[in-house]
């Protein structure tokens, strides 16, 4: 496939050489550039009314030709693609300029300090201090974790802890009112520190990834491309199907199989499917929050009717192990499906109007609106994505941006407000359940009959990339396949990585008691973020608590 | 007037609890639920543990008892299938079960274990006795398949450098 003619004329007004470009997977057009031309080029990529900026990554191709390849990612969604700026940092001496510090996008910040943490390249001019996605206590003399040459086995954090936690102790707290380390109403690790006037909030501070076990890395040294998508999936305990999804398309990319329509509208269905229990959930949890117990009650008895829909169509409530590269693994019978598509459909009718009815309690409304404004200026600076966006006017949708699976051919509509409050967060949500509704019905009556699997044969170093729209905005994987049918790099930017990254910003000037809402309003998946993975009994931490329990202390 | 609407849902009174583990309802059909090993069938052949993403399965060899088998951990299962998909003999099969309470984790391992061929030079367990069965029929070789895979290596390589082939 070859980018447009007015992508390639946009990149020449750049100064980017053609010859320098390469198309990877089918709609990523990565072009390499001298890194002291990045920022500008970068800048006027990002400012320009076509692009934004999305998420960068790095990997680690030392091995192959000494260099750390840093590739960043801006969306071009009004040509339906994705322009890569990659930039080589020498393996022997791994400095370059920081974007971020141009940039002014905490998503950029975020991307490029995580990349200074897992592969120890300096970004000359980053604003970033201290560590972001390891510990504080990380010790400095272990390699950065995501290296080639860093194996697991090599360190021995519980040892190496101990030692430079004795270091850090010293250092003074200011005093700061915490918001973690677990979060309110969702329960999962994340710490907001706020500095409180009064009731206001006059400044926010992030610091999550409390969870973060490698998973990038886990699937490079032990799991083969075919097996990655059930650890992909577990990346997240509620769009997990849309990670699987996504990968499996990014290895289907890197090695140019075409996907059998069937399995393409397979993937659909279950991708809505997920998208609608999600936003009951997500719903659920923001009256929950607000201290509107029954508006949760009822809509999670009603969402139980979609999950046990996942598990008649899939076998798992969860829709998990139906994805493999090349295809699906199971097929939806029809009469199943019609009786599911029944089933579902009532439960979000009902839940749609309950909602609705729900907003018109003066409580519930007042908790919501004017709440936590993001401005489409800023929605757009800051890179928001998904629903956060489209509440703040933004009309992003990789759905319709970048069609995959079969939404190419179904209609939907892209539900955008302007007033980018929780509220209006709340009602794209909303808005968003009965367009779902209308994508399954259509991909219920128009899937057609065929072949559930393409056969795939294994390639070498080839690079694959593909973008979905989860539950929470576009999520991206990047796969470079190995030998062997192994991975060599497996790349994942969830969309709240980029979401969480801007939420200080909306926090500012927000009330106290107004904070658990403004963070659970962009349906933050703390797990997703921060990459979990679940740790076998045999794991370090097992050793670690057997000590704890011996009197043994950190 | 919103808030009669909402009491009124409220006091419809929709039933959403189960009472596990007293009343376990069927689970819909097509369901992934505990795999089993059909011990008449399986031949520790090892296919599944190769196939399994999350390391749930592993081929163990007991060379007092002369047993050769397969261990399933439950607590790491993830209920994919692959294993059943790639069983060669269908002795793995996933079940309907999904009432996995127990009082001991040592509940949550299942174990298959067949009778061991021990290798004819080495003398160490290599194979199940049914998986050779199988394969010896299927194949009729003679003499090859009674030694362990290491010791098929190091004849040829003996064989190679003394400069015969085979044997």
């Amino acid at each position: 496939m070859q980018p447009p003619q007015h992508l390639a004329r946009l990149l020449a007004s750049l100064g980017v050489e053609a010859r320098a470009c390469r198309v990877v997977g089918d709609r990523l057009l990565v072009c390499r550039v001298d890194r002291h031309k990045l920022a500008s080029i970068a800048l006027s990529l990002h400012d320009n009314d076509v692009c934004r900026f999305t998420t960068c990554l790095a990997y680690d191709h030392r091995p192959i030709d000494s260099y750390y390849h840093v590739v960043y990612v801006f969306d071009c969604n009004r040509y339906g693609w994705y322009i890569g700026l990659e930039v080589l940092a020498p393996g022997a001496y791994p400095h370059l300029p920081s974007l971020a510090a141009v940039l002014d996008d905490p998503a950029c910040t975020w991307c490029e300090w995580e990349i200074r943490d897992l592969y120890g390249i300096t970004f000359d001019g980053h604003p970033g201090k201290g560590r972001l996605v390891l510990p504080d206590t990380w010790p400095e003399e272990l390699p950065p974790p995501m290296r080639k040459d860093a194996t697991v086995a090599r360190v021995d954090p519980v040892e190496a802890l101990e030692r430079s936690r004795k270091a850090v102790a010293g250092e003074a707290v200011r005093p700061l009112l915490p918001v973690g380390p677990y979060h309110p109403a969702l329960h999962e690790p994340e710490l907001f520190e706020l500095v409180v006037e009064g009731e206001r909030i006059v400044e926010a501070r992030y610091r999550g990834f409390f969870v973060y076990r490698g998973i990038e890395k886990l699937a490079e040294d032990r799991f083969k491309l075919e097996q990655v998508p059930f650890l992909a999936e577990r990346i997240c305990g509620i769009c997990g199907y849309v990670h699987s999804c996504t990968y499996c398309r990014a290895v289907e990319a890197a090695l140019g199989v075409e996907v059998p329509e069937r399995a393409k509208y397979v993937r659909t269905l279950l991708l809505e499917l997920e998208r609608i229990h999600s936003h009951m959930l997500w719903m659920a949890v923001v009256l929950h929050t607000v201290g509107f117990e029954p508006g949760f009650m009822h809509l999670m008895a009603l969402r139980e009717a979609v999950m046990d829909a996942a598990e008649v169509l899939t076998g798992n409530r969860k829709t998990y192990g139906v994805n493999l590269p090349g295809g699906v693994r199971r097929d939806l019978d029809a009469s199943k499906l019609q009786a599911v598509m029944e089933k579902v459909g009532d439960a979000v009718e009902k839940a749609v109007k309950l909602a609705r009815s729900y907003l018109e309690v003066s409580e519930v409304r007042s908790r919501l609106e004017g709440v936590g404004v993001l401005t489409r200026s800023d929605a757009r600076r800051f890179s928001a994505l998904g629903p956060t966006a489209r509440a703040s006017g933004l009309e992003v949708d990789v759905r319709r941006d970048h069609p995959y699976e079969a939404y190419g051919e179904l209609e939907f509509g892209v539900v955008v407000r302007d007033e980018g409050d929780c509220l209006a967060r709340f009602l794209v949500r909303l808005e968003e359940l009965v367009e779902s509704l209308k994508i399954m019905r259509q991909a219920a009556k128009q899937i057609p009959p065929g072949e559930l699997r393409a056969e795939i044969t294994y390639g070498e170093l080839r690079e694959g990339f593909a973008s979905s729209e989860a539950p929470r905005g576009e999520v991206v994987h990047y796969v470079v396949t190995g030998r062997g049918g192994r991975v060599w790099r497996w790349k994942v930017r969830a969309p709240s990585y980029n979401n969480i990254a801007l939420l200080p910003h909306i926090l500012e000037g927000c009330r106290l008691a107004d904070a658990p809402v403004v963070i659970a309003s962009i349906d933050p998946c703390f797990s997703c973020t921060d990459r979990v993975v679940v740790v076998t009994d045999r794991g370090r931490y097992v050793t670690s608590l057997y000590k704890l329990s011996r009197g043994w202390r950190p | 007037m919103t808030r009669l609407r909402v009491l009124a849902e409220a006091l419809r009174g929709r039933v959403t609890q189960r009472e596990l583990p007293f009343h376990c309802p069927p689970p819909p059909e097509g369901y992934r639920g505990l795999p089993r090993i059909d011990p008449s069938q399986c031949m520790a052949c090892g296919a599944c543990t190769l196939a399994c993403p999350s390391h749930a399965l592993e081929l163990f060899v007991d060379e007092e008892a002369g047993s050769i088998g397969l261990r399933h951990y439950v607590s790491r299962c993830i209920y994919c299938g692959l294993c059943s998909d790639v069983c060669p003999v269908e002795a793995m099969k996933l079940t309907e079960e999904y009432d996995m309470t127990t009082r001991s984790p040592v509940n949550l391992v299942q174990v298959v274990s067949q009778k061991g061929v021990r290798c004819r030079s080495c003398g160490r367990i290599y194979t199940s006795r049914r998986e050779l069965r199988t394969v010896s029929s299927a194949l009729r070789v003679d003499g090859y398949l009674e030694e362990c895979p290491y010791c098929r290596r190091v004849k040829t390589a003996r064989a190679l450098a003394m400069g015969k082939r085979g044997w």
